[in-house]
């Protein structure tokens, strides 16, 4: 969540200048990206996954390369994280250290 | 004060669900964490330290995850001998501890419970509900400015799905008093003393900038 521009900023587009302002927001509310494709989900758990900052490329199984973390949590609370416009506050741990990660819930298998 | 693994625990909760925690003071729970802020935490910081939200993301927020930074031994940066230095300031996830608040646009929500840190001094009990310990934590204007944030937020992503003009640099997205101090000299006003004024005319920048954007109103978003 930064306001900080380079020196000399470059004009950007409307989509560009946007998405900045939607991921500085998104950022400071722990608004997840965007639920994944209903698959099913019978014979899975819902797990909390870190990934990298700036990952494009999620593996849906959560065994990416960028995945960094994760963990189990209760239904209604994959349920309310996986909808498009949900956000949450939660004090969490360290995640191995590593700092950038982004959540996403994924399903897991049991 | 090592690290533990920490995670939610298999509850979620409601606001009348039976809930109390104490806490004791002992700074486990200000080791080792991740704190997220959001704009308006940033504002309350900036308050409890009589400091400009630009000072405060410089100092004290890591820019590349809105967290609070943390010292070498990962203690948070803001305890001390005494404690928090913010505690009139301190963040939601702080105030939440040692539950978690999830949310959504049509205020659906739930409680996530954090697994206690083992030699926590904190006292867990069912002698009061989460909605009394929210209470009790001050919680209420951070969710109002979390809710409101968060139209902001629904907002954009319309914008994203659909042309429109192009409406510039947007406001400054978590340094309230730069977009509120350059809006107040433009029309050449006084800046409000008002920690909540100053939210209410930063959420109006945004709303103005996005109008200009030929997002649709919120309400339709």
């Amino acid at each position: 969540m930064s306001d900080r521009q380079p020196d000399a900023p470059q004009p950007i587009s409307r989509r560009e200048s946007l998405k900045r302002a939607a991921g500085a927001l998104a950022l400071g509310l722990g608004a997840p990206m965007s639920a994944l494709a209903a698959e099913s989900e019978d014979e899975r758990k819902s797990v909390l996954a870190f990934y990298r900052a700036g990952s494009r490329d999620f593996a849906f199984d959560g065994k990416g390369n960028d995945l960094v973390h994760k963990m189990e949590i209760p239904e209604e609370v994959a349920e309310m994280l996986m909808r498009p416009e949900a956000f949450g506050y939660i004090k969490l741990g360290d995640i191995e250290g590593r700092r950038g990660a982004v959540f996403q819930v994924i399903k897991d298998r049991r | 004060m090592a690290s533990h693994d920490m995670t939610l625990l298999p509850v979620a909760r409601t606001r009348e669900s039976a809930f109390a925690y104490a806490c004791r003071g002992c700074g486990r729970c200000c080791h080792h964490k991740r704190i997220r802020v959001d704009t308006y935490a940033v504002a309350r910081l900036a308050e409890a330290l009589n400091v400009s939200t630009g000072e405060v993301l410089d100092r004290y927020i890591d820019a590349d995850t809105s967290t609070l930074k943390q010292t070498d031994e990962g203690a948070c940066t803001f305890l001390d001998d005494s404690g928090c230095a913010v505690h009139s300031g301190r963040p939601l996830a702080c105030r939440l501890y040692p539950l978690g608040w999830f949310s959504d646009r049509v205020a659906m929500e739930s409680f996530g419970e954090l697994s206690p840190h083992p030699e926590t001094d904190g006292i867990y009990s069912t002698d009061g509900t989460v909605a009394d310990y929210l209470e009790a934590q001050g919680t209420a204007p951070y969710e109002r400015a979390a809710q409101r944030y968060a139209e902001v937020l629904w907002r954009l992503n319309a914008a994203l799905e659909m042309d429109g003009p192009d409406p510039g640099e947007p406001p400054p997205i978590a340094d309230v008093d730069a977009a509120v101090d350059a809006d107040c000299k433009d029309r050449d006003v006084p800046v409000p003393d008002d920690l909540e004024a100053r939210i209410d005319l930063h959420l109006e920048l945004l709303h103005r900038w996005l109008d200009d954007a030929g997002t649709p109103p919120a309400s339709s978003t």
